[in-house]
């Protein structure tokens, strides 16, 4: 899976879950400054992403994790 | 130093006797005692020297407790000593440090506590232990108390008691004077004897905080909300 087709389901996610604006992601976006998601909604959010693409992003990444463009290139690593 | 000691005497001696459970159920319930212990004679040691004093109120909602989530504010560096002391067949969550470090290592394996380094495994951990009558200890704040900050919780409390479907057991804990504090180093010797007073609140089910919500997400919320609110609340009443 391409980095294109992981910000469309990242961003569907963000959608449906955890109702977030369309308009406002972009892989600059702060996940936690900017779309109101806390520490449980990160742990959710990575979950749902493994669920529907297989992905992973390791514990010790987790932290550093700020943008969406973090989790995308934390799920291309892997 | 006696601090220090004392915990250095507790975490290396524990492994060693631990050694001879087999049986990783016995293994783990003898070396929570005996932690238990050794926190508790600690505790009693710095009081007859003097150090410190200690009081609990409410020390009748502490008993009977099954798949409770006790949750406690963190003023202090020695807060789990006493918690652990108080409830050592207890679960508590222990830093990924904690568990490389080559003093510790042992004694919180066969302890079988929660590990920290993968999010998600400690939040389905947590659940699973509290589900199945275990009663657990965590820091909603995750960390010791910042003096100059706003009390914080993470919603990852909030989150393992409605999931869980847990009661929850608040503790209001206050050290005057402050000491051992965050940012503060630890032979920084408060002017008078420090006394850590406990106050333990009535469990109640974690649902019950958080009434108003419609989803699951809106409820950690809520009740993240209204347990930070009840320790603004008391804290705010006393001399701290």
């Amino acid at each position: 899976m391409d980095r294109e087709a992981l910000f469309t389901v990242v961003k569907r996610v963000l959608v449906e879950q955890f109702e977030v604006d369309e308009q406002r992601i972009t892989v600059d976006t702060q996940l936690y400054d900017e779309l109101d998601i806390d520490s449980i909604d990160a742990v959710d959010l990575l979950v749902r992403i493994k669920e529907l693409t297989g992905k992973k992003i390791l514990p010790e990444d987790f932290q550093e994790v700020r943008t969406i463009g973090d989790v995308l290139n934390r799920l291309t690593n892997v | 130093m006696f601090g220090a000691g004392g915990l250095v005497i507790g975490l290396v001696l524990i492994p060693l006797l631990s050694v001879f459970r087999s049986n990783a159920a016995a293994r783990q319930a003898t070396a929570r005692q005996l932690i238990g212990r050794g926190f508790a004679i600690f505790i009693h040691i710095m009081k007859v020297l003097g150090v410190l004093e200690y009081e609990i109120q409410g020390k009748e909602n502490m008993r009977d407790l099954s798949g409770t989530l006790i949750i406690a504010n963190h003023p202090s560096l020695i807060d789990v000593v006493f918690l652990v002391a108080f409830f050592p067949q207890a679960e508590c969550v222990v830093k990924q440090a904690v568990i490389r470090n080559v003093f510790m290592r042992n004694t919180v394996t066969a302890a079988n506590y929660i590990s920290n380094s993968d999010p998600h495994e400690l939040l389905t951990v947590c659940i699973e232990r509290l589900k199945a009558g275990a009663n657990l200890v965590l820091f909603p704040e995750g960390t010791r108390t910042d003096p100059g900050q706003a009390l914080q919780f993470m919603s990852g409390a909030a989150a393992i008691a409605l999931r869980a479907d847990a009661e929850i057991l608040p503790i209001i804990i206050r050290c005057v004077p402050p000491t051992l504090r965050k940012r503060e180093p630890w032979y920084h010797v408060p002017p008078r004897r420090p006394r850590w007073r406990f106050e333990v609140l009535r469990a109640v089910p974690s649902s019950s905080l958080a009434p108003a919500a419609t989803d699951d997400r809106q409820a950690v919320r809520e009740l993240s909300k209204a347990l930070v609110s009840l320790y603004n609340d008391k804290l705010d009443r006393t001399e701290v």
